[in-house]
């Protein structure tokens, strides 16, 4: 009788790849899928989101990755955002997230009297990977987080590169900012260029 | 794992370019994984077809946080006892694969799947055992999913999903012996 581990590895072994007509219809549903999907959320309710860039760290006590530029309104002051701590990623990343931020919001109402309420929110994500087990404060990574908000709104970083890519949206532009933080730390993050989404 | 994530984070900032990776990446993984829980490839085909739809159309309010392999499987695993259940519903089931001669051999009908010998062998062996068995197999080899992960999934006791693998495993012993 065959051993177990052997039925365990025929089990592992077993293969059914798509045909190719198998693919076609697959993807052709899927694209339909999301077109519909995009355009119920638009309807509904949108939640703009960035662009996430996994950068490498050279110097810095932390490496992050963002998803999101943090690009405030500073509009007659500094604006500042909460970081919550929502846990630790496979790869060892800390996830923070900000609270939803609504950006946009009307009502519509059509003749037969019914009202359609939109709202368009942002909320960014933060990925920090922590380079020594010395760096694995959550509430260390929240207090870089809010001071690199303000570093950001005092334009206070220097860009060290530039990353252009394609989305389907049309072309974007990641720049890699080094901020320098109080303590003497630097960090460095990738953040989608201001107003894109 | 890594690339998991950031796919994660892509799809949910609406970058086509995350959903077709996801797509390229899992698409017969799922496929595989329904066909050894359904033996079926119409039906599996079907289901991976729904998966991914659901899964497109969920789109910016996605919010998954945790293993995107361990969720897709999931996804397909939930809708193959929902099939089982429209099955039942309809009539009683005549489980033609469950009596079929393992030796029966045929290509995968009207070419919707290409796979060797030994997978439709396997599938076929799998169809045999009981639904909870080849349940915790299929999640456990393919799906990857840890025992626990299935023990909340089938709303059991980790012991229990033990049991059903060990079992599991000792049937296809038995059936496959001298087979491959």
């Amino acid at each position: 009788m065959r051993r177990a581990d052997e039925i365990e590895r025929l089990v592992k072994e077993t293969s059914f790849n798509a045909s190719e007509a198998t693919d076609k219809t697959l993807r052709a549903s899927i694209a339909q899928a999301n077109s519909d999907g995009s355009a119920m959320l638009t309807l509904e309710r949108r939640q703009t989101r960035r662009l996430i860039m996994r950068i490498s760290i050279t110097r810095a006590a932390l490496a992050l990755m963002v998803c999101g530029a943090v690009v405030a309104a500073a509009v007659g002051g500094m604006k500042l955002y909460r970081y919550h701590f929502q846990g630790q990623d496979a790869d060892g990343s800390y996830i923070f997230t900000t609270e939803p931020e609504v950006i946009h919001e009307s009502v519509a109402e059509d003749p037969n009297g019914s009202t359609t309420h939109s709202i368009t929110t942002r909320q960014m994500t933060v990925a920090m990977r922590p380079e020594s087990p010395e760096d694995t404060s959550v509430e260390q990574m929240q207090t870089d987080l809010e001071e690199i908000d303000q570093l950001r709104q005092q334009g206070v970083r220097r860009l060290i590169r530039s990353i252009d890519s394609e989305t389907e949206n049309g072309p974007i532009r990641v720049n890699v900012y080094e901020y320098t933080l109080s303590d003497g730390r630097t960090i460095t993050m990738a953040e989608n260029e201001r107003g894109q989404d | 794992m890594v690339e998991d994530e950031l796919l994660k984070l892509r799809f949910k900032a609406g970058l086509a370019d995350a959903l077709e990776r996801i797509y390229e990446k899992y698409r017969d993984t799922l496929l595989t994984l329904a066909m050894q829980l359904l033996n079926d490839a119409e039906a599996a085909e079907d289901i991976v077809q729904d998966v991914f739809v659901s899964f497109a159309r969920a789109g910016e309010t996605f919010g998954l946080r945790g293993n995107l392999r361990s969720y897709l499987a999931t996804c397909v695993v939930n809708r193959v006892r929902d099939l089982a259940r429209a099955r039942k519903r309809r009539g009683p089931v005549v489980t033609l694969e469950a009596h079929a001669p393992l030796e029966a051999d045929s290509a995968p009908p009207d070419g919707r799947l290409v796979s060797n010998e030994q997978s439709r062998l396997v599938a076929r062996a799998l169809a045999r055992l009981p639904e909870e068995q080849r349940e915790v197999i299929a999640l456990r080899l393919n799906g990857q999913l840890k025992m626990r992960e299935i023990a909340k999934l089938q709303h059991v006791p980790l012991t229990t999903v033990r049991g059903r693998y060990r079992h599991g495993i000792h049937r296809l012993r038995s059936i496959l012996n001298g087979r491959l």
